[in-house]
């Protein structure tokens, strides 16, 4: 019964992430199409980082730097060698994997706080390092994309296009998230974050396992990193690889509930449009708007500490129940 | 034999938590692991299963050593472990709980469900199959814990204290599990301070002390021997009885 419960619950994510693909055609303008990609975007960076942090429950505080990763292969191999993001995309997500192998695989052993740590002084030496070099990035200056539409390109007139992509994008990871809550290595990742010991004294390979999510996790980041440098056609390190963009990747997860499949597609549908409009429409005071999200936010985690959706799905669940009980009573 | 554990010692700093312990488990058998409090029952099984690694001495398994190995490494190869303080993934259901065990000899998520089922099945835990183990009262968590264990369908079974902070009845059914285990052709080791119970379950009895083995032997040897008696109820009581 719970289970069936559980899957009408899911099922209703799951129309609302198919279905979602098609606000941005009926957006009035540019302005709240912007705000649409964006969503998908970031919905799918945090679904990203949630496939290994959320199930894990080891917090990567660093995610920034495969995001830069992905960014920069792509620009690079664009601007300077006129080679196709969609390769670059590729390319990138190489070089996020072997990042990934190296820092997992030299910290993923040691204990939770080590871990973190690490992951955000990798970011750091990235950015640094993309401010250093300056023949191959421009350094703080930043990189510009030649507006030149096309496929190859991955340039498009008009916001629609990136929407499709991006809203893909979004759904390949959901669709990978979902997989993995049905798998061997999901049950194992989840496990091992619950109790190390436990879990490998069941026959997990505790380091093998979070190695390998965590190195998916970081493809999928870089993806997401080609695709937002091909949509904004500018990047520079300092934002791109700042501690801020890092804490997005969470905030949406936490907000919608970490180490579900829809919890951060759930948590960025609802504080992406917040946030860009509040932006909007609070510009008047600078700085209210980060005051207002900030509020909202303690407000969420306040009282719900496990996030947006388990309550929402607590709710249909009450309300279905209440609906049965109704039906038992009118028989 | 299934099982030879050759003079092993596990040290923890000065402290000989286990010193230079050997003995021999043929297949099919209950064998009962006594001794007071702090003796090294729980870091011999911890030796056995790969999570301490030994100071000195060598465990063999089937034939092949295995001193060294992770206890991944031994859970595949078919030892398993049940701890005294239990261990479950407290955000997991009982069945989610046992998969995780279960994916040890499959990747196949159907085959793993059947197989978590039957462990559930088999410690009469099925009924709560979809409770998150958080829920679960100490007794259900023992049971969960076996249901783990048994889910990696192990040759060797350590069982340890499960049975303690049972009531009565509990204790009666948990005794009848673990002989239908050992009926079903699982070896047992079993750790377990109710006296009553381990000395009607064990075909065989090993009492350690201070880290040292000071006894082997049936139920009836282990309880007349003065050693033990010694271990247990302190010096004065033996020279009474001598
Ligand atoms: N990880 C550890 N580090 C240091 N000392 C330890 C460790 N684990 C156990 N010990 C010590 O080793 C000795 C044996 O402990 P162990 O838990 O194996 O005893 P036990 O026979 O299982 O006792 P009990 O019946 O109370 O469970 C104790 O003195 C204990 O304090
Ligand atoms: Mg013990």
């Amino acid at each position: 019964m719970l289970k069936r419960l559980l899957n009408i619950n899911n099922s209703v994510l799951w129309a609302i992430a198919v279905l979602s693909i098609i606000v941005p055609f009926f957006l009035p303008n540019r302005y709240f199409q912007d705000i649409a990609v964006l969503t998908f975007l970031w919905a799918g960076l945090s679904s990203s980082w949630n496939l290994y942090s959320g199930y894990c429950g080891r917090l990567s505080i660093g995610h920034a730097a495969f995001l830069g990763i992905g960014a920069y292969s792509s620009t690079i191999l664009y601007v300077n060698y006129g080679i196709s993001p969609w390769i670059g995309m590729i390319v990138g997500g190489l070089f996020s994997a072997l990042a990934a192998l190296v820092i997992g695989g030299t910290t993923l052993r040691l204990k939770g706080t080590f871990f973190v740590l690490s992951t955000v002084a990798f970011a750091e030496i990235l950015k640094t390092f993309a401010i250093v070099s300056k023949d191959l990035t421009a350094g703080s200056l930043g990189m510009m994309i030649p507006y030149n539409p096309g496929f190859a390109n991955m340039i498009f007139q008009g916001k629609i296009p990136f929407a499709i992509i991006t809203w893909a994008y979004m759904m390949l990871v959901i669709i990978l998230c979902v997989r993995l809550e049905k798998s061997k290595l999901g049950y194992s990742l989840i496990a091992v974050g619950e109790n190390q010991e436990a879990a490998e004294n069941l026959g997990v390979n505790s380091t093998r396992v979070m190695l390998i999510s965590y190195v998916m996790s970081a493809v999928l980041t870089s993806i997401g990193g080609t695709l937002f440098a091909q949509y904004i056609m500018f990047i520079e390190p300092m934002s791109l690889m700042s501690v801020g963009y890092s804490v997005n990747f969470i905030l949406y997860a936490i907000a919608g509930g970490m180490g579900t499949a829809f919890g951060p597609m759930v948590g960025a549908f609802i504080l992406v449009p917040v946030t860009n409009l509040l932006r909007g429409y609070l510009s008047f005071i600078s700085g209210l708007h980060g005051f207002v999200l900030g509020m909202l936010l303690i407000i969420i985690l306040l009282f719900r500490p496990d996030g947006i959706l388990p309550q929402l799905k607590g709710f249909v669940r009450k309300l279905m129940n209440r609906n049965k009980n109704n039906e038992e009573k009118g028989e | 034999m299934l099982l030879k554990i050759d003079n092993v010692t596990k040290r923890f700093g000065g402290l000989a938590a286990v010193s230079e312990v050997s003995f021999e488990l043929e297949e099919g058998i209950i064998l009962g692991l006594i001794g007071p409090n702090g003796a090294g029952k729980s870091t011999l099984f911890g030796c056995i299963n790969g999570t301490l690694p030994l100071t000195e001495g060598t465990v063999t398994f089937d034939g092949k050593v295995i001193s060294g190995n992770k206890s991944f490494q031994n859970a595949k190869l078919g030892i398993a472990r049940s701890y005294q303080i239990v261990q479950p993934f407290g955000n997991m259901t009982a069945l989610q709980n046992a998969m995780v065990g279960a994916f040890c000899k499959t990747n196949n998520y159907k085959e793993a469900e059947q197989i978590a089922l039957r462990s559930l099945e088999t410690v009469k835990l099925i009924k709560k199959k979809d409770v998150v183990a958080k829920h679960l009262n100490l007794g259900e968590r023992k049971k969960l814990e076996i249901a783990k264990a048994l889910s990696t369908q192990p040759k060797l079974l350590l069982l340890d204290e499960v049975m303690a902070g049972l009531n009565t009845t509990e204790v009666l059914e948990m005794v009848g599990i673990i002989k239908s285990l050992n009926t079903s052709g699982i070896t047992i080791i079993i750790i377990e301070h109710i006296m009553e119970a381990i000395m009607n379950i064990s075909d065989r009895i090993i009492v350690l002390s201070f880290g040292k083995k000071i006894a082997e032997g049936s139920p009836e040897e282990i309880s007349k021997d003065p050693h033990v008696i010694e271990a247990y109820f302190g010096v004065e009581e033996v020279e009474e009885h001598a």
